[in-house]
């Protein structure tokens, strides 16, 4: 138990290289450290600490389609909260980021959960046979699209940018576990 | 320091021994023996490069193995689906290989859900890398929904259908 105390309290003191020292001295140190082992320990946990911050909670997203226009504008950037669901369940107007493939997520809307009724008539969103109130939708839309009933664990999401061709655009019912997480902002 | 040394030994060995024991006399479950056939299946499918043509052979007599007979396979295209026997999945599997140098093919996400009584569904996202004799590189990704059944001791798989991630 010593050992591992004594082990804890030299890792800490590495977080504060500037203990004893001036401020010039300190400043210097911080602009240009010395390559010694409290220096080496600090870029190993930083760079382990980001690997899991990035990879698993926070993943870097570039926007590259319009389909969530004006909503989330192409090309912009963002972070995946992968921890959106840990506690909560997905509802009706949340964004949320799918996972497409290995590689490719996609950012949608959910408009029906499962077991509703999804249909499209010149344009509006009609859930169970009541029209939707979308403020979210701002381009001009002439999408048909008759009614399908949303599966069990499945939901059912749509890009707020419906100005493009019904085919062109990809949406629709997907499992529950395909949900990577949400937009950070 | 010592006598630390040797407690983190002595629970070490606990921790091994405990798992040893658990899978041991616990054994596997159906899901997890089902997810080595897909692992399996997979790894049989691959391809090094420079196989030697009996290797091929013998790959492509595996693979056929984890199939039923007649195995039904619907991958969107006219020309792979269709009913297949087991041989007809075998010469087809060293037909395609043939066509790369080498292949890699990996199963993600594998989710196994037992269905009924001997009938279990499994799915997957299925990533192929490889390099065609050519020399184009191919990276491809595939959600598969595959239908096992318990034939003779072993989960074979009776169809493979691919899957849509997002359905209109």
């Amino acid at each position: 138990m010593g050992l591992f105390k004594k082990l804890l309290a030299a890792y800490f003191r590495c977080w504060r290289p500037h203990v004893g020292k001036s401020p010039a001295d300190a400043a210097r140190d911080f602009c240009v450290p010395s390559l010694n082992g409290a220096f080496l320990t600090r870029l190993v946990t930083i760079i382990i600490a980001g690997f899991l911050v990035f990879n698993y909670l926070l993943r870097p997203c570039f926007i590259k389609g319009g389909s969530m226009e004006p909503t989330y504008p192409r090309l912009g950037f963002d972070f995946c909260w992968r921890g959106q669901y840990w506690f909560s369940q997905p509802k009706r107007g949340d964004i949320v980021i799918i996972r497409f493939t290995r590689n490719t997520l996609l950012l949608k809307r959910i408009v029906a959960l499962p077991g509703e009724t999804v249909e499209f008539r010149q344009g509006r969103l009609f859930i169970n046979g009541r029209l939707l109130y979308e403020p979210y939708v701002k381009y001009e839309c002439d999408w048909n699209l008759p009614p399908r009933r949303v599966k069990p664990g499945h939901y059912y999401a749509v890009g707020d940018n419906r100005s493009m061709s019904i085919s062109r655009q990809k949406f629709g019912q997907f499992r529950k576990k395909r949900i990577y997480g949400g937009p950070l902002w | 320091m010592v006598k630390l040394i040797k407690y983190l030994v002595i629970i070490a060995a606990l921790c091994v021994a405990g798992v040893f024991i658990w899978k041991h006399f616990f054994g596997k479950s159906e899901v997890e023996i089902i997810k080595e056939q897909i692992y399996s299946l997979a790894s049989e499918a691959s391809k090094k490069a420079g196989e030697s043509i009996p290797s091929a052979i013998i790959h492509a007599k595996t693979v056929e193995n984890f199939f039923t007979d007649p195995c039904y396979i619907n991958v969107g295209t006219q020309m792979f689906s269709g009913k297949y026997s087991q041989i007809q999945i075998g010469a087809s599997c060293m037909r395609y290989r043939q066509m790369f140098k080498q292949i890699k093919f990996t199963a993600h996400d594998l989710e196994v859900n037992l269905t009924g009584t001997g009938t279990a569904t499994a799915f997957l996202t299925a990533e192929l890398r490889g390099i065609t004799r050519s020399g184009r590189n191919i990276n491809a990704f595939r959600e598969l929904e595959c239908s096992f059944v318990f034939h003779k001791d072993k989960w074979l798989i009776s169809k493979v259908n691919i899957r849509r991630i997002i359905e209109k």
